[in-house]
């Protein structure tokens, strides 16, 4: 591992984000998690506005669809209609298994839709798997602050 | 005895004598010797009749015989000897009549029993002879007839019913022999059924003479088939024994074709029956009207013998429409036209009135006559109707522009009333798509903007059920604002309660937009307007422009006035760093043609930049510095010529409407007017300050009113010191009288032109003024201007010391011709002083002079008074002068000077002239040279040629005294006009004297007018002629006008080109020439030559018609050609005819195109142009014409039977696939171009809608191969020619063989789509309604989004809750006590159930809210993978499912999955203690499959039964049974869904059955 990856999360939902916090230390590793609670923030993260002036561009983003503000399928639909951030992978996290959300999601670019285990050793199996198959086995684009 | 019988034997002898003697017979007796010895009276009467001959006793008969009879007399001679008794028969024929007799011949003895001859008894047996050989004639025709014949024959006995003989014909009938025939009876030849008939009818028969018609009865063969026999009978004695001869026609085949025969008049009659028509048919002749099936049908009237009654038609016409129609058939009758169509109304039978459709075609004979007419009329009441209802329905609703919202009546109150309906236009108003609205309040349109007191307005009227409009901003579903114009109306019911409201919305906010910027607009004119400085008024409206679009800077440029620049004029920035953009080295003016002033100067066009760096924009550092991103050069018209530019900025880039706007365009296009207007004004008010004239308006009163700066200057005052002193002050004081005379002059209304007087100035100098003054009597002013002329005055005190210091000799005689004045040239030229010469003669002097030329001009000038100018040549002072005598009062002043050097010159002059003379005289071209006295001047010699004048003609001379005609043609005025505004003009001209088209270019030049001229007919002629040509092809094309009109306007328009041509086309038919068109040619000439033959030497045409080549005859009298005809074309005047044949391309001759002349003459090259160029016209057209006339003879012949009826009427002859179809309705339908759909079945098929052709065909088929029927009826949607889809409906007739395969159909087909239209229309809101209905009912919407929200809202705390509760029991599991361990249990538990709970909701919710796709399941299939889901279900309890073969249903398969996987899942879950054992059954019923799932579980107490199905319902604790009480909700559900039921049968503690019905 060169450097360590940026993550953004997505996560309005304080129980989902100690979760998948948990899940991702358990692991041991070297990422830089950070996390914002709605779309709009995700946005102003990803432009670097505001107080995110001095983030790093995430290597990837874990988002979810119920979100304050700007849903996730805008952020989404944002992330992927720009030109500069269409690269990064976005992984949706979503409680929904509607057959609609899923579509739309894959519609809109997503590039993995997850739906959120309702039990704890399967979330945690899941955010491990997403760990090791998106930070470790695929490969990423050049991160935007190379 | 011996005695008494010889008394007795006398006795009766005279007995018998007398006897014989009266007997009807011949009876006589010879001798031995022939000699008669007795004969009786009809003896002798026989031998009279056929011999001629009396007998008399004693004769000797054998000359009687005749050489013919000779053996008959050997005979009698051979009896007479032998003495014994003959008998035989003998014929005597007389004049071919046979005579038969008996004859006997008995020996005659005496008393001795001597033989002494022979009695002869001849009887005559003719009647019975006859009688005889007719009976035998008559039984052999009998035997021939019977047994012969060719009809079955047989004769049986009546009472037995035995056949006694039958004919050959019989036997090969019936397939029996004679033998077996005579054994049968005629019984044996029937079929039981018709065998007690037959014997009542022979009964009935059985006295009857004559022949007996049995009618049809029906015959076994031996073969056992049955065929139909037509008998006739006749009741005979055979063989003693009363009979029955019969003759049985076989009429099968009679039957057949009879029976078809009937089936094709069924067929006509349903053709006639399937047009939906009342088909009539008007003999115009005798006014018989024949009405078909349809009028009583459609109309109700009943017809006898439908006969129709044209009166009683006409009167069933509703009055109103009575006249029209009457007027249009009697127009078509008239007419040439054959179609006829009507609409109106009609009274039916009932009293009701119903709107027709009535199309007819005349029939005509050969003379155009109309004779018949066959038409169909059509009730198109419902049509009408449904258009109505369907118009008004379109325009109200569906089509509307405006949105249409429907809602309940109330609430009014919070929520407000619910929207039920809304239309697509309210979609493309607010974008609120209508399924968001539905049950929605209106309210969702309203916002902060939204007016409170129009709200209130409409609310007060709501609560008063009164209709109220008001105008108001709302908000489209994304936020943005849009004016809407509401117009609301209550709807109450039948009972007159309120229901619903209905809205009308628009959108008006183009409207409220356009208001504000009109006003706006309005108001920029009025600021312009009403500012007296233009750049102060330009500033204010780039300002209100730019504030209202939201510009940041602007800048207003004109263009100055000789367009050479653009000149900066005003400018306004909305804040300080806008202001920047002038602050440094601002542009104050732009060169034309630079930057993007420059650029919108040429296109005439806005132009803008949103990146103004990217521009060729000038000033842009001074724009990057305002910081200014875009920039809008707008340029400013008047009358589409730029007069400036407002040019717009923006620190962004512009968005649509700054650039777009109405707004913009209109302050582009018309605000120029009143700029220049206020800088006409500007220019006027410097043009009055600038002039250096002295321009002031003046008071009544003596006050000046208004001075330019020129009056301060010259006066020295300024301008308040002149305006508040009168006038006269500063006048010259000698001149001051007159000043004051003069203005009360002008104060009375007279213009003052050229009044000098003297001002004096400031400084004391005099002023000499030159005014005019005008005076404004209303305004009580004087407008006056003066000119300094004191300079001018100066001068001419100067000038009289001019005349001495001129270079031009010049001196003065007296009256007595003495010298009075000699100037110093003059002394110098006459060579004297002048006081040698004052006071001298002239003559006295020089009298040289006396003579010639200078002595009679002088003569001349003093004579007549009047000055005289020459030239002359002074011998004596070797020099030419120019004299110039000018007579005075008293006596005579003379100018003269030296000219030697400009006659030289002069000299020179004209021999360059002569060289260039033959220069001018080398142009092709006529020239002419004029002097501006319109003398002619030169002359060349193409125009002598041209103009047919001579040069010497007209040289010198005026040119209009050549051509007087001339001078009323317009190119005088040209000409008048080129010479006195020095303007050279180019023309084309019609020169009317020689009939020439003329080019002519004038050049003007000091000395007069340069003329060339061209002659350009030819050109003309032809340009005319290519023009004439399209004209006639175009016309040619049109269907509605005849060949002879087209040659006619042919013809006539090609004599206007050369009108000294008569043209003639004549038309050749089997050899003869008939007239065609002439439209020039006497009347009697035309008919005189009518029908000529043609031939060699039948005159031009004749002759070229025969010879197919053209005939040129340039001299009539003098051409064999025309010697049939010289008489003829003496009497016309023709001398010269050419004629031309008109070929096709097969080189037959269609006609002859003759050109006549009244002159001997040949055609010159243009007219053999001309004509043959016409000849491939006419051949073009006349083929085409010809063509087009067969054709529609073609046509006609189906369209009078297709034109009957709207429908399209068709026959299709199915083994060979070929389809004609014909009919009006076919027009409409297919575009007449694609002619291949008429033969080909496939290509009408491939135009059937997709998603009908399959079912069609599949019909069709069925109908066609799998059925017997021969009624079709079938509709579908059809691809018309305009892209559209038609609904047609279709019934047909089809014919069958005997095989019963098909093979031709004859049927009719309508376009039903406006029915259709409306049905579906109706239909579809029907459905929408009902859909709405159900959707309200089941809330289907709200179950389907709380499914949705569950599974996500729902399950994300829980899954919060079991997460976190498991991340607890693991972290600190540890610190627990079993009972904390416990709780958590319970509480994972919990939640996982909740969960289960909202996945099966989720499911039940989904049941209804997917759609089904229907698609064959084997259900076999299903059960089996059912089986391999609950395999480790039956492993742990040791359960079977037993399945019996089930069926392929039509179904989707996930849910019927789900429905037998919860069926059979319950039964697995709700078993008894045995273990599970399930039976999947089915039954098949009419329509619909009855599945079974039978168990050995629980079993349920009936009470329940109904109770399971509902959602919730549980029987069991949950501890007991894990669930959700919902599986078998969803089963309902499922099973609802395809339209089946769901139910239960069971037994607690024995099992249940569920049972669910699914349809085929």
């Amino acid at each position: 591992m060169t450097e360590p990856y940026q993550i953004l999360l997505v996560e309005d939902n304080e129980g989902d984000m100690i979760l998948t916090m948990e899940a991702l230390e358990a692991l041991n590793h070297q990422h830089a998690i950070t996390r914002v609670k709605d779309g709009e923030q995700a946005i102003h993260f990803l432009k670097k506005e505001g107080s995110f002036e001095n983030e790093k561009s995430p290597d990837l983003i874990l988002l979810d669809i119920n979100l304050p503000r700007l849903d996730g399928k805008e952020v989404l639909a944002f992330i992927k209609q720009s030109k500069i951030f269409k690269k990064i992978p976005v992984i949706i996290l979503s409680t929904s298994n509607s057959e609609r959300d899923v579509e739309e999601c894959y519609d809109k670019g997503a590039n993995c839709y997850v739906v959120k285990p309702s039990d704890l050793d399967g979330y945690v199996a899941v955010i491990h798997a997403i760990e090791s198959f998106w930070l470790n086995i695929a490969n990423l684009p050049e991160n935007l602050n190379r | 005895m011996e005695s008494g019988s010889a008394i007795a034997n006398h006795v009766l002898q005279s007995h018998v004598f007398s006897l014989l003697e009266d007997m009807p017979d011949v009876i006589y007796m010879v001798d031995l010797d022939m000699n008669l010895t007795y004969c009786n009276k009809a003896c002798l009467q026989v031998c009279r009749d056929y011999f001629g001959h009396d007998l008399s006793i004693g004769e000797n008969l054998a000359k009687l015989f005749k050489k013919k009879d000779s053996q008959k007399l050997l005979k009698l001679l051979e009896l007479i000897k032998s003495s014994t008794s003959v008998k035989f028969d003998d014929r005597i024929t007389k004049r071919g009549v046979d005579t038969y007799f008996e004859v006997q011949v008995n020996p005659v003895y005496n008393e001795t029993n001597t033989h002494i001859g022979v009695s002869v008894i001849a009887k005559n047996i003719t009647v019975a002879k006859n009688a005889m050989q007719d009976m035998q004639s008559s039984e052999e025709k009998y035997r021939m007839l019977f047994f012969a014949s060719p009809s079955p024959m047989w004769i049986y006995e009546m009472d037995t019913y035995q056949i006694m003989d039958v004919n050959d014909s019989v036997l090969s009938s019936y397939g029996y022999t004679r033998e077996e025939m005579l054994k049968m009876n005629i019984m044996d030849l029937r079929p039981a059924e018709d065998r007690q008939s037959l014997e009542e009818i022979i009964k009935y028969y059985k006295l009857t003479k004559g022949p007996i018609h049995f009618g049809v009865w029906r015959h076994i063969k031996k073969d056992g088939s049955i065929i139909h026999v037509e008998k006739t009978g006749h009741s005979i004695l055979f063989n003693g024994k009363p009979c029955m001869i019969e003759i049985c026609n076989n009429i099968s085949e009679k039957l057949l074709i009879e029976r078809k025969l009937q089936l094709s008049n069924e067929r006509y009659g349903f053709v006639t029956k399937a047009t939906f028509d009342a088909i009539w048919d008007l003999n115009l002749v005798d006014d018989d009207l024949y009405w078909g099936e349809g009028f009583e049908r459609l109309f109700g009237y009943k017809t006898e013998n439908n006969k129709g009654d044209i009166v009683g038609w006409y009167e069933h016409i509703h009055r109103d429409d009575r006249q029209r129609v009457l007027q249009s058939i009697n127009t078509l009758i008239k007419s040439k036209n054959s179609n006829w169509v009507e609409e109106y109304r009609f009274k039916k039978a009932d009293g009701v009135m119903a709107y027709v459709r009535n199309k007819g075609i005349v029939i005509r004979d050969k003379k155009g006559k109309a004779i018949r007419m066959i038409g169909a009329m059509q009730d198109i009441t419902d049509q009408k109707r449904e258009e109505q209802q369907l118009k008004i329905f379109k325009s109200v609703i569906t089509n509307s522009s405006d949105a249409v919202l429907i809602t309940e009546a109330e609430p009014i109150n919070n929520p407000g009333p619910r929207i039920i309906y809304v239309n697509s236009a309210f979609t493309k108003m607010t974008g609120y798509e209508r399924e968001e609205v539905l049950g929605k309040t209106p309210r969702i349109l309203q916002g902060p903007e939204s007016d409170r007191a129009e709200l209130n307005r409409l609310r007060d009227a709501l609560e008063a059920w009164q209709p109220c409009e008001i105008e108001i901003v709302n908000y489209k579903k994304n936020g943005e604002k849009f004016w809407s114009n509401i117009s609301i109306v209550p709807v109450a019911d039948s009972k007159g309660f309120f229901t619903h409201w209905i809205s009308i919305q628009k959108n008006i906010t183009e409207r409220k937009r356009a208001e504000k910027e009109k006003e706006l607009f309005y108001e920029l004119l009025q600021v312009i307007s009403g500012n007296k400085h233009l750049e102060v008024a330009m500033s204010i409206v780039i300002q209100k422009i730019s504030e209202y679009l939201g510009f940041s800077y602007a800048e207003a440029w004109l263009i100055n006035i000789d367009e050479s620049k653009m000149l900066y004029k005003a400018n306004w920035a909305k804040d300080d760093t806008a202001a920047l953009f002038r602050k440094n080295k601002p542009l104050e003016s732009v060169q034309k043609g630079k930057g993007m002033m420059g650029e919108a100067w040429k296109q005439k066009s806005s132009i803008y930049y949103d990146n103004i760096q990217t521009s060729n924009f000038l000033a842009k550092e001074n724009a990057l510095l305002a910081g200014l991103e875009s920039v809008l050069v707008m340029p400013i018209f008047l009358n589409e010529k730029v007069i400036g530019f407002f040019n717009f900025f923006l620190d962004k880039p512009f968005y649509h409407e700054q650039l777009y706007s109405e707004l913009m365009d209109k302050i582009s296009k018309q605000i120029g007017a009143d700029i220049q207007k206020s800088r006409a004004e500007d220019e006027l008010n410097r043009f009055f300050q600038m002039s250096p004239d002295l321009l002031c308006i003046v008071g009544f009163d003596g006050y000046f009113k208004k001075i330019n700066l020129a009056v301060c200057n010259l006066l020295g005052y300024t301008e308040a010191e002149i305006m508040e002193r009168k006038i006269e002050e500063f006048v010259f004081h000698p001149d001051k009288d007159e000043v004051l005379q003069k203005r009360s002059e002008i104060i009375l209304g007279e213009s003052l032109y050229g009044f000098e007087n003297r001002y004096i100035t400031k400084k004391g100098d005099v002023k000499w003024l030159s005014w005019t003054s005008v005076p404004i009597e209303e305004e009580g002013v004087i407008f006056a201007v003066a000119k300094d002329i004191t300079e001018k005055k100066k001068m001419d005190l100067e000038r009289e010391n001019i005349l001495e210091s001129i270079s031009d000799c010049f001196y003065a005689l007296d009256n007595q011709l003495n010298f009075t004045y000699v100037n110093s040239p003059a002394q110098k030229l006459l060579r004297r002083s002048a006081d040698e010469l004052i006071g001298k003669n002239i003559f006295d002097i020089y009298g040289f002079l006396k003579e010639g030329l200078f002595y009679e001009n002088f003569q001349k000038s003093l004579e007549f008074k009047q000055p005289v100018h020459f030239e002359i040549y002074f011998d004596q002072f070797s020099s030419w002068y120019e004299e110039s005598f000018y007579p005075t009062d008293d006596g005579l002043s003379i100018f003269f000077r030296s000219i030697n050097d400009r006659k030289q010159v002069e000299q020179e002059i004209q021999a360059a002239f002569e060289e260039k003379n033959s220069i001018l005289e080398s142009i092709t071209d006529g020239f002419l040279t004029l002097d501006r006295d319109w003398v002619v001047t030169y002359w060349n010699k193409e125009s002598e040629r041209m103009m047919k004048v001579k040069r010497e003609d007209i040289v010198g001379k005026h040119l209009y005294d050549v051509f007087p005609e001339a001078k009323t043609d317009v190119f005088f005025k040209t000409y008048t006009n080129a010479m006195h505004e020095g303007i050279a003009i180019h023309e084309e001209e019609f020169f009317k004297p020689l009939n020439l088209f003329l080019e002519v270019n004038a050049y003007p030049s000091e000395r007069g007018l340069s003329v060339y001229f061209k002659d350009i007919t030819e050109a003309k002629r032809l340009l005319a002629l290519e023009q004439l040509e399209k004209e006639v092809l175009e016309k040619n094309a049109l269907t509605d006008v005849t060949l002879e009109r087209i040659i006619t306007f042919y013809l006539t328009e090609i004599e206007k080109l050369h009108p000294l041509m008569t043209c003639s086309v004549l038309r050749l038919e089997e050899g003869k020439l008939y007239n065609w068109s002439a439209p020039n040619l006497p009347e009697p000439y035309i008919s005189k030559i009518e029908g000529i033959e043609i031939g060699p030497n039948k005159g031009s045409c004749g002759t070229a018609a025969y010879l197919k080549q053209k005939v040129i005859v340039s001299d009539i009298a003098n051409d064999q050609r025309w010697m049939l005809f010289w008489d003829l074309a003496k009497e016309y005047g023709f001398k010269a005819c050419w004629s031309y044949p008109i070929l096709n391309n097969q080189g037959q001759v269609l006609g002859t195109f003759a050109i006549y002349y009244g002159t001997v003459k040949k055609p010159t090259a243009e007219e053999e142009k001309t004509i043959l160029r016409a000849v491939n016209i006419l051949n073009v057209i006349i083929e085409n014409k010809q063509f087009e006339k067969e054709i529609l003879e073609i046509n006609e012949r189906y369209n009078l039977v297709s034109k009957a009826t709207n429908d399209i009427i068709w026959d299709w002859n199915i083994r060979n696939s070929e389809v004609f179809r014909t009919g009006d309705g076919l027009k409409v339908l297919i575009d007449e171009t694609v002619s291949e759909l008429s033969p080909s079945h496939g290509s009408w098929i491939d135009r059937i809608h997709p998603e009908d052709v399959s079912l069609v065909i599949k019909k069709m088929n069925h109908f066609l191969y799998e059925t017997a029927e021969l009624y079709w009826s079938d509709s579908y949607r059809f691809l018309k020619s305009d892209g559209s889809y038609a609904y047609l409906n279709e019934k047909g007739y089809l014919t069958r063989n005997e095989k019963l395969e098909p093979i031709r159909m004859i049927g009719a087909c309508r376009d039903i789509t406006l029915q259709k239209e409306t049905e579906l229309i109706l239909k579809s809101l029907n459905e929408k309604l009902e859909k709405r209905a159900e959707q309200l009912v089941n809330s289907n919407l709200e179950l389907e989004r709380f499914a949705y929200v569950a599974s996500h809202d729902l399950q994300e705390p829980l899954r919060m809750v079991s997460s976190f509760l498991q991340l607890l029991q693991k972290k600190y599991e540890s610190q627990l006590d079993e009972t904390g361990n416990k709780y958590i249990h319970l509480a994972v538990d919990g939640a996982d159930r909740m969960k289960r709970l909202i996945s099966d909701l989720l499911q039940f919710s989904r049941v209804s809210s997917t759609a089904i796709a229907l698609q064959p399941v084997d259900t076999n299939e299903v059960v089996e993978e059912l089986k391999n889901l609950f395999k480790n279900k039956l492993f742990e309890s040791g359960g079977v499912i037993h399945s019996s073969n089930l069926p392929v249903i039509m179904a989707d398969k996930t849910p019927i999955t789900q429905l037998l996987q919860n069926l059979i899942g319950n039964a697995l879950k709700y078993r008894s203690e045995a273990p599970p054992e399930i039976w999947v059954d089915y039954k098949e019923e009419a329509d619909e499959y009855i599945f079974s799932i039978k168990d050995n579980g629980l079993g349920i107490d009936p009470k329940f039964f109904e109770k399971i199905f509902v959602i919730f319902q549980r029987l069991h604790n949950k501890n007991e049974y894990s669930g959700t009480g919902i599986g078998l909700a969803i089963c309902k559900k499922i099973v609802d869904r395809f339209n089946g039921r769901i139910w239960v049968a069971s037994e607690p503690g024995k099992g249940s059955t569920f049972s669910f019905s699914f349809p085929k």
